[in-house]
This record gives C-alpha cells, structure tokens and sequence, in this order.
C-alpha cells in the first residue's frame, strides 16, 4: 500500500499535564489525492486535530506523519508545514500584506524561493483559485470568500500536497461559501491535492469521500457520507444534524415508502420521488 | 409598539471619495409580535437597515418612527428608544468586559440608574431566560465559558434592558448545530412570551422554521416582504439574488420541472413529508387502476 500522505496513528494530546486530553487515541489516514471531512460540534478536538498534523502541536501519545515525516522531529517541522499547509477560520487574520499579489509572495519569501521564480508560482496560485484579476486588489476590499481564496492562493504558490481547512467557510455568508467550497474540489479533483476539511456544516461533508465525526476528542463514526448519514438519529448524539434530506429520507422510510438508501441532496431526493410517484 | 420607517436612505460619509449609499428609500413597518426575518446577500443593507430600527444609526433621509413619533426629531428621549429596542450585534461575545458574568449583564441596566435590587433581579432574569440560570455561572469569568454560553451572556445584557422589540444581527453565525438550535429556540420562546424580533439570517432552513414574516433585501430596496410560504414560492429569484433557498423548497422546484405536483407553499421538513406521502399514494392508487 502507498504511504499516505497524512498518517495520525493513536494520538492523544493535552493542553496542560493532567488536564483532560482534549484529542484521545485518534487514528487517520488520507491517502494521496483524498478529500475527507472532519466534522464535530464546537470544543470536540477537531481543530486541536488539525493542528497536531501540521505540527503546530505535538502529540503526547502516538505519532503524526506527514509525508513520511514525522511531525515530532523538529528538523521537519517546516517541511511539513510547506507540503501540508493549513487555511484557518477568520479570513482578516491570514492576510498581511496591503496588495493580493503581494500576500501570496509571503509565504514564497519566508521558504526562500528564488525571486525570478516567483511571478509564475504567484500567477499560477492565483488562476488556480480564480483570483488572478484581484492580484493587485487591497485585500480589505475584498468579500469574505475573495479573502479565503487568497489565503488558498499563498498555501498553494508553495506547492503542497495537501492542505488542511480549519472551520475556512464558518465565518462567510452562502454565496463566499459556496465559492470556496467549488475552488477547493476543483484543486482536489484537477491537481490531486489532498484536502481535509474541518466543519461543523453538514452539507459541506456530503460531496466528500469519508466523513470522520469526533466527539469529546474521539472520532466515534467514520464512513462515506452515506453511511455516516444514514441514522441521523445517532447523528444528533453528537450534538450535529443531519442533511435535510437524509432526515425527510428516514421519516418517508418510517411511513412505508421504499426511498433507497443514502439519500442526502434535494438531486438525489428528486429522483427516489419521480421514480416512485410518477 | 410599532417600528415605522418612513422613506429611509442611509447614505455613509456623504461628500466624501468613499460615499456609499446603503439604504435607499426603505419602507417598513415592523408590526407587534413579529418574528421578522429580514435577509439578504452580504451588502445588501440588511445591517445597515437593522441598526436604523433602535436609532444606532440616524436616516440620511427620511424618519424613523416608534409608535409614530420620530425618534430623531428634537426633544425625543434617545435612551428611551435604546431601553425599547435592544439590538445583539454579530459575535455579540466580543465584546463582553467585566470580571463577571453577573457584572456584564449588569452594565445596561446600571446605567438606566435602577437601584441595586431591581438590577440584581433583571440580572437574574435575564440569566434565567437565556438559560444560564445556574448561580455558580454568574460569578465565573465570562472569557472561561464556551462560545455559545459567552453569546448567551451577551444577549442576556440585552434582554435585562427589559427592550420590547430585539433586533438580532446573525444570532446563530458560527455556532454548531445543536447551540444553533438552542439559540434558535430560545429566541422563539422570547417571541411567543410577546417580544417583537427581527433577526437578521443567511440561513433560509432557520427562517423556514422560525420566522413569521420574511423580508428580503437587494441592493439597498426591499425585494419581497411577506410570510415565508410566500417569499419561498420565489425560489428562482432568490437564488438569483445569491441566496440560498431552504431544501425542500429546492426539492419542490426539481419536482415541479419534473410535471409533479407538488405544493408551491410546502418549504419545511413536515410539510415536505405529508405532500410526498399524497403524491406517492395518489401514484399507487392511479397505478393500481
């Protein structure tokens, strides 16, 4: 089997010696060109979880690998950073430059790319997340969706392999959502890049390869969105909800009528509907 | 009591390079007993309008009314209009201060001058009603409760105003499924226990459920106002304006294209459930024939 690209193998973490462990013997992997979902209501571990893997934590137990590097030793710890890079929830405290163009050069600088190299990678991140005509934008100009897909843009000008979203759509209104969430499948669909998401939104999870719910620092359900979804009942233990759709799909189950399995969009709904009433 | 604007256009730094107008021409009549969702896409001026409603905002053109007297005419008591309307701004825990959460609901109605007593028990009504009503909380720091506790505290300095009319800016933005629904429901409790809302919401499955009456903004007008099946019977233009459209109202356009019947009004979970079980049973009996 390959290596994955993102290994956590039994880990646990505290904050504090003794304190309670805020992530507990937690096992992941996502294997080159995977899109998996984390979801978890707010103070369940998740972005605890995302930190560990990009090494800003440490674990106490168990071992986090990122490409085949362990996230332990500190001789790796920007190396990782640069292959797995992370985009974090408030889109104001990601950028820090007065120009677009200028923001995503940052990250370049800081890795030390040569500058003649650099136009390219920038142009490149910029197409990549349809931001190009913004690149000499003042960022605070921008919509809450531009911001989180210039932060996208500088994690992807240093070629990674795969990026970690923590909670990047909480703060933004359905249409920024929307346009994060598209330029993200795209990048994991066209470039292979490996994504884990990190969301308490339900319908963000529906279009991804495996879902992980964590609990009180645990993951207590892992599956493809189907089966994770399919007893929104056990869903609701865990203090999250089920799409709309699943939850209409178990009650028309309980009334006698034969809607198959997985349901979870109002595209899948419409046709169990038609093919049962028309 | 009734919120009236009148011909309201709001219009920021006016004369300046920066002139932008918000708000043009808004006429809304907020009736008692309202659960007022008012919607639309980022800068659309749903903001902006929403802080008109207690006088944070003063019109650039046109009046404010509160139970038809404005609000900005010379003489007119502003404080009483902020102990009336009380307005919970977007992440409402940003910006909590005190030692103790007991101390920050207290701030408001100290400085509405009430004496120890009566503040103590608005204090602890307040608490009540946004369930936080356990004793050994109030004396805790704020900054170590959870995040939807802390919006809690938040809101309870706004309610122990006593305010006839809350005006809530995305109540629920950021908070989990479950602390949504516990927000959500709450405020609901508040509407039924006869406190007039409008709340400002991207979230259609939220206005679906709670709201009786839904306005819609488009750039700086009123698009729609109406009750929800009605506004939701538009689901093309919503979309169109950048909106999301609550699922089952999604459900029902797909399966109107498709020529099946289903009800234009229909727009919750419950209402999507009894109109699909009709259509599958009318389909059987007329398969059977």
């Amino acid at each position: 089997m390959p290596t994955p690209i993102i290994s956590v193998d039994h880990v646990s973490f505290a904050y504090e010696e003794e304190a309670r462990e805020a992530v507990r013997d937690v096992s992941l992997q996502l294997p080159r060109g995977s899109f998996h979902a984390i979801l978890g209501q707010n103070g369940s571990g998740k972005s605890t979880l995302a930190k560990l893997i990009n090494g800003l934590y440490l674990p106490t137990k168990g071992t986090v690998t990122v490409c085949g590097m362990d996230t332990a030793d500190d001789r790796n710890t920007w190396e990782i950073r640069r292959r797995a890079g992370m985009v974090f929830q408030n889109p104001d405290n990601q950028l820090v430059a007065t120009v677009v163009e200028e923001d995503v050069a940052f990250g370049l600088e800081n890795i030390g790319v040569p500058t003649a190299e650099m136009p390219a990678r920038i142009e490149k991140a910029l197409r990549d997340v349809g931001m190009l005509e913004y690149a000499q934008r003042a960022p605070h100009t921008l919509s809450g969706g531009q911001k989180q897909r210039v932060a996208i843009a500088g994690v992807l000008a240093m070629q990674p392999e795969a990026i970690i979203f923590d909670e990047s759509t909480a703060m933004l209104d359905p249409r920024g959502r929307k346009e994060v969430m598209e330029a993200v499948k795209q990048l994991n669909r066209e470039q292979g890049i490996t994504v884990l998401w990190i969301t308490h939104f339900m319908e963000e999870a529906v279009h991804c390869d495996r879902v992980h719910i964590m609990h009180d620092g645990q993951i207590v359900l892992s599956g493809t969105p189907r089966d994770v979804f399919a007893d929104p009942e056990q869903i609701r233990k865990y203090r999250l909800d089920a799409p709309p759709m699943a939850r209409l799909a178990v009650q028309l189950r309980e009334a006698g009528m034969p809607i198959r399995d997985g349901v979870l969009t109002a595209e899948e709904m419409t046709k169990e509907v038609l093919r049962l009433c028309r | 009591m009734q919120v009236t604007l009148e011909n309201v256009t709001h219009t920021y730094q006016p004369g300046s390079p920066f002139q932008a107008t918000a708000i043009r021409n808004v006429n809304l009549e907020i009736r008692e007993g309202d659960f007022l969702a008012l919607i639309g896409h980022t800068g659309s001026g749903k903001s902006t309008l929403a802080q008109h409603i207690n006088g944070l905002l003063r019109p650039t053109e046109g009046r404010v009314l509160l139970d038809g007297k404005d609000i900005h005419q010379k003489g007119y008591d502003k404080k009483e209009v902020r102990r009336k309307v009380g307005l919970v701004f977007q992440y409402p825990e940003h910006q909590l201060f005190e030692e103790t959460v007991a101390k920050d609901v207290a701030f408001g109605p100290k400085n509405l001058g009430l004496s120890p007593e009566e503040v103590s028990e608005r204090v602890t009504e307040a608490l009540r009603r946004v369930g936080l009503g356990d004793p050994a909380l109030a004396e805790k720091s704020p900054f170590e409760l959870s995040g939807g506790q802390m919006r809690r505290v938040a809101m309870a300095g706004v309610l122990a105003m006593r305010p006839q009319i809350l005006v809530l800016d995305e109540p629920a933005a950021g908070l989990d499924p479950q602390s949504r629904r516990e927000m959500l429901d709450m405020i609901s409790d508040l509407h039924r226990q006869g406190t007039t809302v409008v709340m400002v919401s991207h979230a259609m499955d939220d206005v679906a459920h709670y709201a009786t009456r839904a306005v819609v903004m488009e750039k700086g007008a009123i698009a729609m106002d109406g009750a929800p099946e009605e506004i939701f019977r538009h689901g093309e233009a919503l979309e169109k304006m950048g909106l999301d459209v609550p699922s089952v109202c999604k459900l029902g356009m797909y399966l109107r294209e498709n020529g099946l019947p289903f009800p234009q009004d229909a727009f919750r979970e419950d209402q999507a459930l009894s109109a699909i079980l009709t259509l599958w049973k009318g389909g059987k009996r007329h398969g059977a024939q």
